[in-house]
């Protein structure tokens, strides 16, 4: 049994992140999506954010989003993947969280 | 003539505000006003080079930024926080700003006529 988390608001702007972080357990997955991809750029802060869960969670963010946005490095942690393996992963895992 | 300053603070896509500030800046620009147009917050990503939104069925109205010198707007920042936060810099844009801090920024809002932000 896991849970995908979806977040899909900035880092930079809301809590969706953090809130996510605090109920992630090992085995389950984060997706970033939407403005939430801005999580995804290589920085000090985010990388301390993500390090924990990264450790113990797989950190994924949307190819798409990410093109659109040109965010300039991403963080070494994170897997790209597109909108079918987004489908995939929601039917992977038990349940799904939107984090908005 | 009167001095307008718009903070442009939100993401380039996942709402309209963007695009609706850059309207406002070049509609004032036309009226012959004093423009300032400030970025600022995720604002700042509004202003990297390279938008690909076609894959999320997006229009890169943003290329439009481009248009602001031919508009006469030349009073272009960025707040040095906010794209040091994000590990951005003037290189990693598609016009070239003038980075502001936050107390130049406190000083030209004080200056203003109007501030308009979204």
């Amino acid at each position: 049994m896991s849970t995908l988390h979806i977040v899909s608001s900035s880092p930079f702007q809301t809590h969706a992140l953090q809130s996510a972080l605090k109920v992630v357990l090992k085995g389950d997955a984060i997706l970033l999506i939407e403005n939430g991809v801005y999580a995804a750029v290589d920085g000090p802060e985010m990388a301390q954010m993500l390090a924990g869960a990264a450790d113990s969670s797989r950190v994924y963010a949307l190819e798409e989003d990410l093109n659109a946005r040109a965010l300039p490095s991403l963080a070494k942690h994170v897997i790209k993947v597109g909108y079918t393996d987004f489908v995939q992963l929601v039917c992977q895992h038990h349940n799904s969280v939107n984090w908005s | 003539m009167k001095t307008l300053t718009f903070l442009a603070r939100q993401a380039p896509f996942g709402s309209s505000s963007a695009k609706a500030c850059l309207d406002m800046v070049l509609a004032s620009a036309v009226f012959e006003q004093q423009v300032n147009y400030v970025f600022l917050d995720d604002g700042v990503w509004q202003l990297v080079r390279g938008h690909a939104p076609d894959g999320i069925g997006a229009k890169n109205t943003l290329a439009a930024l481009q248009a602001l010198e031919l508009y006469g707007v030349d009073n272009v920042y960025a707040l040095d926080e906010s794209m040091s936060e994000r590990q951005l810099t003037q290189a990693h844009l598609q016009i070239p700003v003038r980075l502001c801090t936050r107390a130049e920024l406190g000083a030209m809002i004080n200056a203003s006529d109007v501030v308009t932000a979204l």
